[in-house]
C-alpha cells in the first residue's frame, strides 16, 4: 500500500482519544438531577459545554496546523 | 384547503421547486463533459463552501430534523448521544478522512467499496461491503420519504395526501440525480444546507425564547412535568448509562462507515478542504442540530398533543408562529430529507453499477456506459424505495439505529486497515461476516439495545475478536 503524507499527527490522535474519554468517562459523575449550573441541569450543561469544547478543539487543531 | 395550509404548503413546495430547478439547471450548465468521476464524485473539484454545505446536507437528514426532537420527547436526556455521534465523527473524520481522500484520489476510487477492493484486492470483500452499504441505506432512503410525508401532512394541516405527494417529490429528486449526478446534488445542497441551518437555529431558538425566555426556563418546566426526562435512564428507564456510553462510542466510530458519507469525502478538491469541512460541520451541529433536539422537551413541557413523537418540532412551530414560519421551518425539514435522499440514491446506484456489476462481471464499460448503468440503478432504487415507503413504514430513529449497527461493521476494514498494513482480506472478511451476523441475530432476539448496550458495539466486539483471532491463526500457519 502506498503511503500518502496525510495521516494524523501523534498529538492529534492523543487529543482525539481524550475527547472520546471525556464524552463517556464522566457520565456517572454528571448524570445527577440535584445539581444545576446557571439554571441548567448538570448533565445537559456538561454535554452542551463539551459539544462546544469539542468544536473549539477541532477548530484549533486546524488553525494550529497553519 | 384552509388558508393556513395553503400558505405553509406553498412555501414548502416553492423550496422543493427551487431545489429541482437548481439540480436540473446545474446538470445543463455545469456538467460540460460527463465523465464517471464527474457524475459520481463531482470530479473531485468542490471547494470549501460547497463541500461543507453539501456534506452537512448529506449528514443532517430528516432524522436530525424530526427524529431527534421525537427522541427527546420519548427518551429525554438519552437524545444527547446524537451530539456525540456527530462531533466524535468529526474528530475521527479530521484525523482519518484526509488519508482516505488522498488514497481515493490517487487510485481513482469512487465508492467505499472501491476503497475496500483497492485495499484488500478481494472481490468477495468488495461485494460484501457493497451489499452492506446498499442494504443498510434502503431504510435510510425510506426514512427521508417518510420525513417529507410528515412535513407535508403538517403543513397542509392534514388536507393533502402526504405520502403520495412525498413520493412525487422523491421522483423529482430522482430526476436531478439522474441528470446531473453529484454536481447537481452538491450545488442543490448548498441551497438546502444553508436553509436547514437557518431553519434549525431560527426555529428552535424562536420557540425556546417565546415560551421559556431561555434554556433555564425550559429545563425548569420539564423538571416540573417529568424530571426523569432530564437524566438517564430516562422516563421509561430504558436508556441507562451503559446504553449512552455504548451508543456514543459505537455511532461515533461508525459515523464515516456510511457509504454515502465516504463518497461525499471524495468530492473535495484537496485535503485542506476536507479538514475545513470537518471544522465547519462541527460548528453546524453547535448552531443547528443541538437545539432541535430540545424541541421534544419543549413539546413535553407545554403538553403539546402530537400525532407521533416525530411531529414535535414542526407541530410546535405551527402552534407558536402560524403558517408562514411553519412553512419556512418545514421547508428546512424537506431540505434535510431531499439532500440526504439524493446522495443516498447516487451512492447506492454507483455502488451497484460499479462494484456489483462492472467489477464483478469484469465488464470493461466506458465512462458513458458506467454513467448510464448508474442512472438506470438510480431509477430502479427509486422505485424500490417508493414501494417500501408504502408497504413498510416504521419509526424513524429505530430504522437509523439498526442501519448504524450494520454499517459500523465496516470500520475495521475501512479505517483500521489504512494504518495496520499487515491486515489482510482473510481477517477483515471473517470479522465483517461475524459482525453482521451478530447484529442480525441479536437484533432479532433482543432488539436494538441488547442488555442495554448499543447493537453496533456487540457487532463490533464480535467483529474485532474474529479479526484478531483470524489474524493470529494466519500468522501462526504461515509462521
Amino acid at each position: 500500500m502506498e503511503e500518502p503524507p496525510t495521516g494524523p499527527r501523534k498529538y492529534q490522535v492523543v487529543i482525539g482519544l481524550i475527547i472520546f474519554v471525556l464524552w463517556v468517562a464522566l457520565l456517572p459523575i454528571v448524570n445527577r438531577s440535584d445539581i444545576e449550573v446557571l439554571g441548567i441541569p448538570l448533565l445537559w450543561f456538561y454535554y452542551i459545554s463539551l459539544s462546544i469544547a469539542t468544536t473549539l478543539v477541532i477548530t484549533f487543531m486546524y488553525l494550529l496546523e497553519g | 384547503m384552509r388558508a393556513e395550509a395553503l400558505i405553509a404548503s406553498s412555501i414548502v413546495f416553492f423550496v422543493i421547486a427551487m431545489s429541482v430547478f437548481i439540480g436540473v439547471l446545474v446538470s445543463r450548465l455545469r456538467v460540460k463533459v460527463l465523465r464517471a468521476d464527474t457524475y459520481i464524485v463531482a470530479g473531485r473539484t468542490l471547494g470549501t463552501l460547497v463541500f461543507f454545505l453539501n456534506s452537512a446536507a448529506v449528514i443532517y437528514s430528516g432524522y436530525t430534523f424530526l427524529g431527534t426532537a421525537g427522541y427527546s420527547f420519548k427518551y429525554g436526556a438519552a437524545t444527547i448521544f446524537v451530539w456525540g455521534t456527530s462531533l466524535l465523527g468529526y474528530v475521527v473524520g479530521y484525523l482519518i478522512a484526509p488519508r482516505v481522500w488522498s488514497l481515493a484520489k490517487r487510485h481513482n476510487l469512487l465508492t467505499l467499496s472501491d476503497f475496500i477492493m483497492w485495499r484488500y484486492n478481494s472481490k468477495a470483500l468488495m461485494i460484501l461491503a457493497a451489499v452492506i452499504s446498499v442494504v443498510f441505506q434502503i431504510p435510510y432512503v425510506q426514512l427521508q420519504i417518510q420525513a417529507v410525508s410528515i412535513i407535508i401532512d403538517t403543513t397542509s394541516y392534514g388536507s393533502l395526501p402526504s405520502l403520495h405527494l412525498s413520493v412525487i417529490v422523491f421522483g423529482l429528486v430522482i430526476l436531478y440525480v439522474f441528470l446531473g449526478g453529484m454536481m447537481s446534488i452538491a450545488l442543490t445542497n448548498v441551497f438546502l444546507g444553508a436553509l436547514m441551518l437557518v431553519a434549525m437555529f431560527g426555529g428552535s431558538w424562536a420557540i425556546i425564547l417565546k415560551y421559556f425566555d431561555g434554556l433555564p426556563g425550559l429545563y425548569e418546566a420539564v423538571s416540573s412535568v417529568s424530571p426523569a426526562h432530564l437524566t438517564l435512564p430516562g422516563p421509561d428507564g430504558s436508556r441507562p448509562e451503559a446504553w449512552f456510553i455504548s451508543s456514543v462510542i459505537g455511532t461515533g466510530i461508525g459515523f464515516w462507515c456510511w457509504s454515502q458519507r465516504v463518497q461525499t469525502l471524495f468530492t473535495a478538491k484537496d485535503v485542506k478542504v476536507i479538514k475545513k469541512g470537518m471544522v465547519l460541520n462541527s460548528w453546524y451541529l453547535i448552531l443547528g442540530s443541538l437545539w432541535v433536539t430540545h424541541m421534544g422537551l419543549v413539546a413535553l413541557a407545554l403538553g403539546t398533543q402530537l400525532k407521533s413523537s416525530d411531529y414535535a418540532f414542526i407541530t410546535l412551530v405551527s402552534e407558536a408562529f402560524g403558517p408562514v414560519m411553519l412553512g419556512f421551518v418545514a421547508a428546512g425539514g424537506v431540505a434535510a430529507s431531499l439532500s440526504t435522499a439524493a446522495s443516498l440514491l447516487l451512492d447506492q446506484a454507483s455502488t451497484i453499477s460499479r462494484n456489483l456489476i462492472q467489477q464483478v462481471l469484469r465488464n470493461r464499460l466506458s465512462d458513458k456506459g458506467l454513467i448510464n448503468l448508474t442512472r438506470a440503478a438510480v431509477v430502479g432504487l427509486g422505485i424500490v424505495s417508493t414501494i417500501l415507503a408504502y408497504t413498510s413504514p416504521a419509526l424513524l430513529v429505530d430504522l437509523l439505529l439498526m442501519g448504524y449497527a450494520g454499517a459500523t461493521q465496516l470500520f475495521p476494514g475501512l479505517f483500521i486497515g489504512i494504518f495496520w498494513k499487515d491486515l489482510q482480506k482473510y481477517e477483515v472478511l471473517s470479522g465483517l461476516l461475524v459482525g453482521e451476523l451478530t447484529v442480525l441475530v441479536m437484533n432479532a432476539y433482543w432488539g436494538l439495545e441488547p442488555f442495554s448496550i448499543h447493537l453496533a458495539m456487540w457487532g463490533l466486539a464480535a467483529n474485532l475478536a474474529t479479526l484478531v483471532i483470524t489474524y493470529a491463526v494466519r500468522k501462526t500457519l504461515r509462521g
